[in-house]
């Protein structure tokens, strides 16, 4: 090794040393920022499955428990086994005097509560010690909109509650991302006098189950299982069960991560491209080394040298801008993400930073480095240009650099097929926008434009050894990904947020009792359709028996269900309705004159939607047997519906089946409204109705919308806040573009010059060149991330897809204005080289 | 009647703390449509001298008219119209631009000047000198005598009153030197240009009207 060499390279290239520097620093900070915040998230919300569960078995069902279930649950209490039940609902509670009223979620927990973590209170005394009967313990958000503070009374359905204390953070929901009001936690021993729970009531039963030999477990489970309500009443253990903030977070993390390795990827080409460039400069010096008889494995293991030292500065300036990152973390992030996740300097994070950055930085550096081999001094004394050896050995670094990162695909996504599809849809998006751009350049170098300038700069772009289709490559794939996000961003605020008529209702009234809906209407007036809701199945059409099926695991609901299987599709749970008339304007008859037939038939009528032709070809005269909350009733086909109003209608539900009233008027059921109310009248409405009906839960649309776009928006923050590392990618691509090009552009500047040219031309096409590349980068993204919004918006989102036009012009002009002052700020010493310097130099050589 | 003349110019230059005189005191006249060559030993200057006659570079001291106007002290951009259209230059190396084609490289300083005929005028001068069938070829793509054929359509396009070459025969073989220098010379001849030319070779310089010998950067007397 020749020390002094070494230092006499990187001292002698100050530009391209800094780049290479920075694109290694890059993918340091990268890494080490995104495993911070991914540990910090996992540390705080994610770690034990137990504590997301607080228990090891919990059952989970929508309606109370059917007799099977709740006599094994008491033979399992009489075994021994410590059981909690949960119940989970929203409700309105208001000031025990004064007219405030606040939509909140309850949870009311029995004695035991939580078996695992802990729900951790302001004054830090234990839960289970200050949760007794009559009191109450709150989110802060309930006081601060309340007004009120611990040791207030508010009224609870029948109750005049005490808040005892504020909860801070509970185990089993570690995030309320959207939730409908504040929590507050009731002890069960006052369910009962609450009187909420009515039939039909909106009610999550939850029963946890502490199971102290973990081998017990499964055939516990098991034994649960089998006497569990199949598709009604679920059975997870800590082990199955995956809450949907688990998921939430954990496809969070893995797009962020995915995003991550896109940027190494990135970082990964700008090492590459500035090495080339540093090597370039060195062309002369190797090819004197080799005359004098320096041997191939003497010259790469000096500039591999070279590397290493330059790798490892950028090394210790990516830790080192990794942890300042991370120590900022709580100033960027903390109002973006739930209170309990405390952001911690991960030690994990930059070992493995580290390790994953010297590999990216050994296998981009080993290309360029193994290209010197070929260097022969006469390449470089007769000015020849030097052939790119292709051997097994660069074919072989390709394709462990290609497994390198499908295996970091494969590393964050723990799953073959989303490993595949992602590999391939990175691979299909850089060969789409790389055919794309080859194409676009193939067309640009056929085209003969008139003005002198731009004709220039049109050539300039196929110089030699230009990373033109690099840099489009580059910029195009980074900028689709972030204008995507964008445009899903914005498809969805304008969808749910913007959208929302002003005529739309703005008060949904739920958990409405048959007795009450005279004095809900007097109310919400009577224009309002009050729509009845009772739980049925269908158990047989005609002579086709339909068999109950269940949710296959990981499945929520039967929403996106295409199997062409009847029982499939009619097994489902459906919400039946009664009513004795045709809803106007957004439903008409296509078989049957009247809704229901005039003459007696001795059964029960029903009509059908049209949709579930699909499923079946139901006709008049049809008989369907349903089961209704375990009462069995048939129906006759009286006449079939079509829906006509559109499908994103605000009104209230369209349902699938509708009896006479007199068929199912004394059936258990709940029954919902809307209400279309000013906005400065629905807390005073509110207060009034819940103080009339304490059981009703208000719903104020207004409110939800409010906070379902705060958190789209604060998942686009961060996720933009991770892209932006792959445009700074972008950036040192153009700059060691610029480099690698340096002698090229110094050559046609000093030529231009001394035939006559002005520097003003030389300026006009060195811009000209970068408004080329900024276009096509711009225009290939702009292409790429409207076609994956749209395709994302109207099929994955179901929505109606609005392009943005006015962002897509700012996208083209911010990509043209990066691209040609980041190009141009590099090429401003070319632009000042007089051409009698160059062309001494030349001579010289 | 001079086209070109120098008062008393020299020209020095400084490597870290080392001074060195690379002209000193040269002082001449060059006469409208002569062959002028300026010959000397390597170091005796003679490419400096026509850096500095050309306005590639500046002198230390001293004057350098053309055409009667004073280009000692122009910019840069001063000097393009100078270049574009009084001068043309023939180098040693060529320095075609690698990324335009030969007829590209023979319009570029018509089309600096806006000449719309450029590319008949360019096409005509290919043709001239036996190249037109390689008029798409880029310079990579050319043998050393082509690229400096190239290269004298190009500096002839603006049809410039001088043209400066710097040793334009050094980089080809006799037969293709041989060849150059007659169409350079025939093309001189047929456009009344006059043509100063750096040249180490003796049996080119007896061609030339005049000899300007240089020897230490100083003009030697006895040649002039």
């Amino acid at each position: 090794m020749h020390y002094r060499f070494i230092y006499r390279q990187i001292a002698s290239s100050a530009k391209q040393t800094a780049v290479f520097i920075a694109c290694v620093a890059l993918s340091l900070v990268t890494l080490i920022s995104l495993g911070g915040f991914g540990e910090s998230v996992n540390n705080s919300l994610l770690r034990d499955a137990r504590i997301l569960l607080a228990g090891d078995i919990v059952i989970e069902s929508r309606f109370p428990y059917r007799d099977p279930l709740t006599a094994e649950l008491d033979s399992l209490e009489q075994e021994g086994y410590n059981l909690a039940n949960i119940y989970e609902f929203a409700s309105v509670v208001r000031l025990d005097e004064g007219e405030e009223t606040l939509l909140s979620e309850l949870k009311v927990v029995e004695s035991g509560y939580p078996f695992y973590g802990e729900v951790n209170l302001a004054s830090g005394r234990p839960f289970g010690d200050v949760l007794q009967s009559g009191e109450i313990i709150v989110a802060q958000n309930l006081l601060d909109r309340l007004q009120v503070e611990i040791g207030d009374q508010i009224k609870v359905g029948q109750l005049t509650m005490t808040i005892a204390d504020i909860v801070i953070s509970e185990p089993d929901q570690p995030v309320d991302f959207f939730s409908l009001g504040p929590r507050i936690f009731i002890s069960a021993d006052d369910l009962e006098a609450l009187d909420l729970i009515k039939p039909g009531s909106l009610v999550s039963y939850r029963t946890l189950i502490y199971v102290p030999n973990e081998s017990d477990l499964e055939p516990l489970a098991e034994r649960l299982d089998t006497v569990a309500e199949v598709r009604q009443e679920r059975v997870e253990t800590f082990r199955t069960n995956q809450s949907a903030v688990q998921r939430f977070f954990e496809d969070l993390l893995s797009f962020l991560n995915l995003i991550g390795i896109f940027t190494l990827m990135l970082a990964g080409i700008g090492i590459q491209s500035s090495l080339t460039a540093f090597l370039k400069e060195r062309e002369n010096t190797i090819a004197i080394m080799r005359t004098f008889g320096a041997t191939s494995s003497f010259v790469i293991r000096q500039f591999f040298a070279v590397a290493a030292m330059l790798g490892l500065i950028g090394i210790i300036l990516g830790i080192i801008l990794g942890l300042a990152l991370q120590a900022v973390f709580p100033f960027i992030f903390a109002q973006f993400l739930p209170p309990q996740v405390e952001f911690i300097l991960s030690r994990r994070a930059i070992t493995e930073g580290v390790a994953l950055g010297v590999f990216v930085v050994l296998a981009f550096t080993f290309l360029p480095i193994y290209q010197v081999q070929e260097l022969k001094p006469i390449y470089i004394l007769r000015k020849e240009s030097i052939p790119l050896p292709r051997g097994w050995l660069y074919y072989s670094a390709i394709a462990v650099i290609l497994i390198f990162f499908a295996g970091m695909v494969y590393w964050y996504l723990r799953n073959p097929e989303r490993t595949a599809y992602f590999a391939g849809g990175v691979v299909g998006l850089i060969a789409l926008t790389g055919l794309l751009t080859q194409l676009i350049l193939w067309w640009l170098r056929r085209y003969k434009l008139k003005p002198l300038a731009m004709r220039q700069a049109l050539r300039g772009l196929f110089r030699p050894r230009n990373s033109t289709s690099a840099i489009i490559i580059t910029l195009a794939t980074s900028l689709a990904v972030l204008f995507t996000i964008y445009l899903i961003e914005r498809n969805l605020d304008a969808n749910f947020v913007a959208a929302y008529p002003e005529d739309a209702p703005n008060l949904f009234i739920l958990d409405i009792q048959p007795d009450q809906v005279s004095g809900v209407r007097e109310f919400v007036g009577d224009e309002e359709e009050f729509v009845p809701i009772i739980n049925g199945r269908i158990k047989q059409i005609n002579d086709l028996v339909i068999e109950r099926v269940d949710l296959a695991p990981g499945e929520d609901s039967f929403d996106d269900d295409e199997s062409e299987d009847p029982n499939r599709r009619l097994g489902r749970g459906f919400a039946l309705t009664y009513r004795d008339f045709v809803r106007e304007n957004e439903e008409e008859l296509v078989a049957g004159d009247t809704l229901f037939l005039h003459t007696e038939t001795g059964r029960a009528q029903v009509s059908v939607i049209e949709d579930l032709q699909e499923s079946y070809p139901f006709a008049i005269g049809d008989i369907i047997i349903f089961d209704i909350q375990g009462v069995p009733l048939e129906a006759e086909v009286s006449s079939i519906r079509r829906y006509t109003a559109p499908e994103d209608g605000f009104g209230p539900p369209s349902l699938e089946f509708v009896f006479r009233p007199a068929d199912l008027a004394n059936a258990p059921q709940t029954i919902i409204t809307t209400a279309n109310i000013q906005p400065d009248q629905v807390a005073n409405l509110q207060n009034e109705m819940i103080a009339a009906f304490p059981n009703l839960t208000i719903i104020d649309i207004s409110a939800a919308i409010d906070t379902l776009a705060e958190l789209v928006g604060n998942i686009t923050i961060i996720i933009r806040f991770f892209t932006i590392f792959s445009i700074f990618a972008g950036v040192l691509i153009i700059i060691s573009s610029v480099l690698a090009t340096r002698f090229a552009r110094i050559q046609e500047a000093v030529y231009f010059k001394v035939l006559g040219a002005k520097r003003r031309f030389v300026l006009r096409v060195f811009t000209l060149e970068n408004v080329f590349i900024g276009l096509v980068s711009a225009f290939l993204a702009l292409g790429l991330s409207q076609l994956a919004g749209w395709l994302l918006v109207t099929r994955v989102f179901e929505l109606d897809y609005v392009p943005y036009l006015g962002s897509s012009v700012l996208l083209v002009l911010f990509t043209v204005g990066l691209v040609t002052s980041v190009g141009l700020l590099a090429s401003i010493s070319i632009l000042n080289k007089k051409p009698i310097v160059f062309l001494r130099e030349q001579s010289n050589e | 009647m001079s086209i070109l003349s120098t008062q008393a110019i020299t020209k020095t230059y400084t490597i870290g703390d080392r001074t060195m005189n690379v002209l000193q005191d040269v002082s001449i006249d060059i006469t409208a449509g002569q062959f002028v060559a300026i010959i000397g030993s390597s170091g005796s200057g003679k490419s400096t001298l026509l850096s500095l006659l050309s306005g590639l570079d500046y002198p230390t001291t001293g004057r350098i008219l053309v055409e009667g106007q004073d280009i000692t002290e122009l910019s840069e951009d001063e000097l393009a119209p100078l270049r574009n259209q009084t001068i043309g230059f023939v180098f040693q190396s060529f320095h075609l631009v690698p990324s335009l084609n030969a007829l590209e490289n023979i319009m570029f300083p018509a089309e600096l000047q806006g000449n719309s005929n450029a590319q008949q005028t360019a096409e005509a001068l290919l043709n001239r000198v036996g190249l037109l069938d390689r008029a798409d070829n880029f310079p990579h793509q050319l043998s050393g005598g082509e690229k400096q054929r190239v290269a004298i359509c190009r500096a002839l396009i603006n049809e410039p009153k001088i043209i400066f070459a710097d040793e334009p025969t050094g980089n080809l073989d006799t037969q293709n030197g041989r060849a150059i220098l007659d169409l350079l010379l025939t093309l001189q001849k047929e456009r009344k240009t006059t043509l100063v030319m750096v040249t180490h070779d003796p049996a080119i310089a007896k061609l030339a009207d005049r000899i300007i010998e240089l020897s230490d950067g100083k003009v030697v007397p006895n040649n002039e």
